[in-house]
C-alpha cells in the first residue's frame, strides 16, 4: 500500500510538473482580453508567416539532407563488415551528446569567415572561392544536418542490418537485378525507419533554439526563438503566450500526422556475419566507402577538432604558437567581465545543477520504469514521453509566468532540466526493464531474499549499467542546455553553456574554444561511461537505441 | 488428506482461460503437470510459488496454509525454464545465495555449499561465472541453488525445453536420479508427454486451466478419461460401437459390425480407443480381427508406423520392423485383444 501510494504521488507530481505549465499557457490565452482580435492580428502578421515558412522549410530540408547524406553510409555500414565498425558506430553518438552551443562554436571556427574550411578553400582554389553562408538560412540547415546526420546514419544502418541477407538472395534467385531488389525489397523494408527519422529530425529542427539564435540574426527565427525574444527581451508576455499556444497546436497537428504516417517497422535480428569490405574483393565499393567516410569525418569531426586545436593556439588564431593562455584567461578578470561571474562559480553551478537534474530524473524515471515493466507500452508511457514533442520554450514560458518570482531561478532551471531529460532517461530505463529477466528477481525471492536484499544483490548489479547510462544522458542533456538557463535563469544562474554563449557574444572566441574544449572533455568522459555496453540478457544497448 | 500431504486448490481468472484446479501430492513424489502450451501449467506453478498476484484458493503443505505467504517465506524452490542463474555471481555465490539471504552463519554456509558442490559434481567449476557453464552444468547449479535451502517442494518449469535431444535425454535421467537419491518432493511442468511419462511417479493432464486427469503414467496412457487425454499422450485409434443388447456392444468399422461382442458399460459410451501398439498386423488369431489394406508405411528406426484402411476407416499401427514384411497395397488382417480396448465418452466433457 505504502509503495502504491508513493507511486501515485510521484505520478501526480510528474504530471503536474510537466503539464501544468503548458496548461497555464492556454489558461493565459483564454483569459486574454480581445483574444480573437490579437490572435487574428498575429496570424495575419508577416512575423507569423515568415517564422512559419522558415521553420517548416528549414526543418524539412534539414531532415531530407540528413537522411539523403546518411543513405550511402548506411548502405555500407548495414551490409558490410570493416575494421573499426563498432567503434565508429559508437562515436556517432558523440555529436548527439554535445551541447548545441559547442556545435555552433565548432561551426564558427571551422566554417566561419576566418575558419579552417575557408583557409583550405583558398589554398585549393583562389581567394575568390569562399564559404560565406554560415550566418544565413543555409548555415542553419548545415548546422542541423551536422547535428542530426550521425543519428540518421546510425539508425538507418541498423535498420539495413536487420534486413535478412536471405531475402536479397531470394530476390536474386528469382531473377531480380540490384536496382529492382533495391526498389522493391530494400527500400520498402527501411522505409518505416526513413519516415521515423524524417519526423524526428523535422521536430528537432522545427524546435531548434541555440543554432537559430546565433546564426539566424534578425532575419531567421523559429517559434522557440520568437517566444524567447518576446518573453525575455521585449517583455511582451501576451504575444509570447499566443506564439507558445499556436506552436503547441502546430506540433499537435504534426504528431497527429505522424501517427497516421508511421508504420510498424520490419524487425528481424541482424545477421551474425557480414561480408568483409576489402580493396581486393570489391575495390570500387571500398574506395567509394572510404571516400565517404573521409568526407563525413571532415564534415562531422573537423568543427570539434578545430575547436580543440584553436584552444591551444595563442589568441586562438592560426599561425600563432601553441600556448595554454586561453585556459589561463578563463581564471582572469576578463572572464568575469564577459560572463558575469567567475570561472569557478560557473563550473560549480553547472556541476550542481546537472548532477541534481541527472540524479532526480534517473531516480523518478527508474521508479516509473520499474512500476510499469510488466505492462505493455500504453497511454501512460506516451504521457511520460510527450515532453519530447512539446516545445521547450512553451513549457519554459508557462513555467516562468506561472511561478513568477516566487521560485528561485536555480530551482526553475532544475525543474526544466528534469522535464527536458525525462523522456530519454525514461526510455532508456523502460527499455532496460523491458529486457530485464524478471525470473532473476523471482528466483531471489524464492530463495528467501527480502526485497532489500534482492535490490542490493541482484537488481542493482544487473541494472547498474542501464542506470549509469540513463544518468549520464540526463547529465548530458542538463549540461548542454542553453535555452532553459537563458529563459528562466534571470541572469543569476550562469552555466558553462551560457558562459560560452556570452564569450561568443563578446567575440572572445579564444576563451570560448578553451571552455568548449573542457566541455567536450566532460562529454567524452560521459560518452565513455555510456558506451561500455550495459548488460541485459546479453543484449547491449546505448541510450540512442532507446529513442 | 493427512497432515503430511501437499494440497493445492487454486482458482484465478485470466483473459484467456479460468484456472481452476485441485490436486494433492505425496511427500517425495515426482509429480508432473502435462499439457499443451498456454494451458496454464506455468501459471499454476507460479501460483504455487507465490509469484502471481491476487491468488484465491488454498495451498496447504504439512497442514500449513501458504496461499497468502509471500514467496520469500514459503520455502518453495523453483528451477526456471532458463534456470535464472545470476550472471554477475560465480557458481559458488549462486549456490550460497539463498543461505546468505536468510543470514545463515558463514561456517554453515561454507559446509552446506561444499556438500552441494560435491553432490552435484560442481567442485571443479565453483569459481566460474555462469556464462562459462554448459547446459548440463547450469542445470546442476540451478538444482543445487534451489535445494541448498531445503525447500518443502521443488518446482521445475520446463527445464529442458531449450536443450538438444541428446542433452535433454541425459539431463532427464540425471534429474530423476538426483530426485530419487535425495527424495525431494517435486512438481515438474512440461508439454512433452514422453518426458512426463518417463519421469513421473504420478502426473496430471491440463487443458485451458483445467486438470482433466491425475494418475500414474500407465493409468493415464492406458485408461484415459477422454479423447483429449488419449490423444495428447500419444497416437490412438477411436472405433465407434453399437449396442447389441444384453449389455453388449459391437465395434463398427465403416458399415461392418465386428461379430465379437464386448461388454457395454452403463451410460452413453459410443466409442472405444486402442493404442497403435496394441493392434497386431497378422492378427487372424485374435478374438477381434478384420481385414484391411496397408496404405502407408513409415520406418522410424525402432518400429514401423503403418496406416491401414478397413471399410473406409483408417487405423494406425506400430509394428516391430522385423514383424512386418508386407508392402503398401497388401491385404492384412488386423487383430485386437478386447481387454486392450478402452471406453471413451464421445464429447470431451
Amino acid at each position: 500500500m505504502k509503495k502504491a501510494a508513493t507511486v501515485r504521488i510521484l505520478y501526480f507530481l510528474v504530471f503536474t510538473g510537466f503539464y501544468l505549465p503548458v496548461f497555464y499557457v492556454f489558461y493565459q490565452i483564454f483569459l486574454m482580453k480581445d483574444l480573437f482580435l490579437k490572435l487574428s492580428l498575429f496570424i495575419r502578421s508577416s512575423v507569423f508567416w515568415n517564422t512559419l515558412n522558415f521553420s517548416l522549410s528549414q526543418a524539412g530540408l534539414s531532415a531530407i539532407f540528413s537522411i539523403i547524406l546518411a543513405i550511402p553510409g548506411a548502405y555500407y555500414w548495414g551490409r558490410f563488415d570493416f575494421r573499426g565498425k563498432q567503434l565508429g558506430r559508437s562515436l556517432l553518438v558523440l555529436p548527439f551528446m554535445m551541447p548545441g552551443i559547442v556545435i555552433v562554436l565548432g561551426m564558427v571556427v571551422f566554417y566561419g569567415q576566418n575558419g579552417l574550411f575557408n583557409q583550405w578553400l583558398s589554398v585549393l582554389f583562389s581567394r575568390q572561392v569562399r564559404f560565406t553562408g554560415l550566418y544565413s538560412y543555409w548555415g542553419i540547415v548545415l548546422a542541423h544536418v551536422l547535428y542530426n546526420l550521425p543519428l540518421c546514419l546510425r539508425m538507418l544502418s541498423e535498420s539495413w542490418e536487420r534486413i535478412d541477407p536471405k531475402l536479397r538472395e531470394a530476390s536474386t534467385n528469382l531473377g531480380a537485378g540490384p536496382l529492382f531488389t533495391g526498389c522493391r525489397l530494400t527500400l520498402p523494408l527501411i522505409w518505416p525507419t526513413v519516415v521515423y527519422l524524417f519526423l524526428i529530425v523535422f521536430v528537432y529542427s522545427f524546435l531548434s533554439f541555440t543554432v537559430v539564435l546565433v546564426f539566424g540574426g534578425y532575419l531567421y527565427k523559429t517559434f522557440e526563438v520568437l517566444i524567447y525574444i518576446e518573453y525575455n527581451s521585449k517583455l511582451r508576455f501576451e504575444n509570447a503566450a499566443i506564439i507558445a499556444g499556436l506552436q503547441t497546436l502546430i506540433l499537435l497537428l504534426f504528431f497527429w500526422l505522424q501517427s497516421i504516417l508511421q508504420r510498424k517497422g520490419y524487425a528481424a535480428k541482424p545477421a551474425a556475419v557480414f561480408p568483409r569490405l576489402s580493396f581486393r574483393k570489391n575495390p570500387v565499393q571500398a574506395v567509394l566507402f572510404y571516400l565517404y567516410n573521409a568526407i563525413l569525418l571532415i564534415f562531422l569531426a573537423m568543427p570539434f577538432i578545430t575547436v580543440i586545436y584553436r584552444s591551444f593556439l595563442q589568441g586562438g588564431m592560426f599561425g600563432n604558437p601553441f600556448s595554454l593562455e586561453n585556459y589561463r584567461l578563463l581564471l582572469c578578470e576578463a572572464f568575469r567581465f564577459s560572463v558575469g561571474t567567475s570561472f569557478g562559480k560557473v563550473v560549480l553551478t553547472t556541476c550542481l545543477i546537472s548532477t541534481a537534474a541527472g540524479g532526480i530524473t534517473t531516480v523518478v524515471a527508474y521508479i516509473f520504469a520499474k512500476e510499469r515493466y510488466a505492462r505493455s507500452w500504453g497511454l501512460t508511457d506516451l504521457f511520460l514521453q510527450l515532453p519530447l514533442g512539446i516545445s521547450f520554450m512553451s513549457f519554459g514560458f508557462g513555467l516562468g509566468s506561472m511561478t513568477g518570482d516566487r521560485v528561485p531561478a536555480w530551482l526553475l532551471i532544475l525543474w526544466a532540466h528534469v522535464y527536458l531529460a525525462f523522456p530519454l532517461v525514461y526510455s532508456i530505463l523502460r527499455t532496460a526493464w523491458r529486457d530485464f529477466d524478471r525470473t532473476m528477481l523471482e528466483s531471489s525471492y524464492l530463495l528467501g531474499a527480502s526485497s532489500r536484499y534482492t535490490l542490493l544483490r541482484v537488481e542493482a548489479p544487473l541494472m547498474r549499467r542501464a542506470v549509469q547510462t540513463a544518468f549520464v544522458y540526463g547529465l548530458a542533456i542538463s549540461l548542454s542546455d542553453l535555452g532553459a538557463v537563458l529563459l528562466l535563469g534571470r541572469g543569476e544562474v550562469i552555466t558553462i553553456s551560457v558562459a560560452i554563449y556570452r564569450l561568443i557574444g563578446h567575440y572572445r572566441f579564444a576563451q570560448a574554444t578553451a571552455l568548449a574544449s573542457i566541455f567536450m572533455g566532460i562529454a567524452l568522459m560521459a560518452f565513455m561511461a555510456v558506451e561500455k555496453r550495459w548488460m541485459t540478457n546479453g543484449k547491449g544497448r546505448t541510450g540512442i537505441d532507446a529513442i | 488428506m493427512t497432515q503430511s500431504d501437499y494440497y493445492f486448490k487454486l482458482y484465478k481468472q485470466y483473459p484467456e482461460f479460468t484456472l481452476d484446479v485441485e490436486f494433492q501430492i505425496k511427500p517425495g513424489e515426482f509429480f508432473s503437470l502435462l499439457g499443451p502450451s498456454g494451458c496454464g501449467k506455468t501459471t499454476l506453478l507460479r501460483l504455487v510459488a507465490g509469484l502471481e498476484e491476487n491468488p484465491s484458493g488454498s495451498i496447504r503443505i504439512n497442514g500449513e496454509e501458504l496461499i497468502f505467504v509471500p514467496p520469500a517465506a514459503r520455502q518453495i524452490g523453483m528451477v526456471f525454464q532458463d534456470y535464472a542463474l545470476f550472471p554477475h555471481l560465480s557458481v559458488v555465490e549462486n549456490i550460497a545465495y539463498g543461505l546468505k539471504a536468510r543470514r545463515f552463519p558463514g561456517e554453515e554456509i561454507g559446509r552446506k555449499v561444499q556438500k552441494m558442490l560435491e553432490l552435484f559434481e560442481l567442485s571443479s567449476f565453483k569459481d566460474r561465472t555462469v556464462q562459462q557453464l554448459s547446459g548440463g552444468e547450469k542445470q546442476r547449479v540451478a538444482l543445487a541453488r534451489s535445494l541448498i535451502t531445503e525447500p518443502r517442494i521443488l518446482l521445475l518449469d520446463e527445464p529442458f525445453s531449450a536443450l538438444d535431444y541428446n542433452l535433454r535425454a541425459r539431463l532427464r535421467r540425471e534429474l530423476r536420479d538426483y530426485q530419487k537419491r535425495l527424495g525431494f518432493t517435486t512438481i515438474f511442468v512440461t508439454h512433452q508427454q514422453e518426458e512426463a511419462l518417463m519421469l513421473s511417479d504420478r502426473m496430471g493432464l491440463m487443458e485451458r486451466g483445467r486438470l482433466w486427469q491425475i494418475g500414474t503414467p500407465e493409468e493415464l496412457y492406458q485408461h484415459p478419461m477422454n479423447r483429449f487425454v488419449a490423444e495428447f499422450l500419444g497416437e490412438a485409434n477411436f472405433i465407434p460401437v453399437v449396442p447389441s443388447g444384453d449389455n453388449k456392444a459391437q465395434l463398427l468399422i465403416g458399415e461392418y459390425r465386428v461379430p465379437y461382442p464386448i461388454p457395454y458399460p452403463n451410460g452413453p459410451m459410443p466409442q472405444v480407443m486402442i493404442r497403435p501398439e496394441d493392434i497386431a498386423v497378422n492378427g487372424a488369431a485374435f478374438p477381434i480381427s478384420f481385414s484391411a489394406r496397408l496404405v502407408r508405411m513409415d520406418y522410424m528406426g525402432h518400429m514401423r508406423r503403418l496406416e491401414a484402411e478397413a471399410n473406409g476407416k483408417r487405423f494406425i499401427i506400430y509394428s516391430h520392423p522385423s514383424h512386418c514384411h508386407q508392402d503398401i497395397g497388401d491385404e492384412v488382417v488386423l487383430g485386437i485383444s478386447p481387454e486392450r480396448l478402452q471406453w471413451i465418452p464421445d464429447a470431451t466433457d
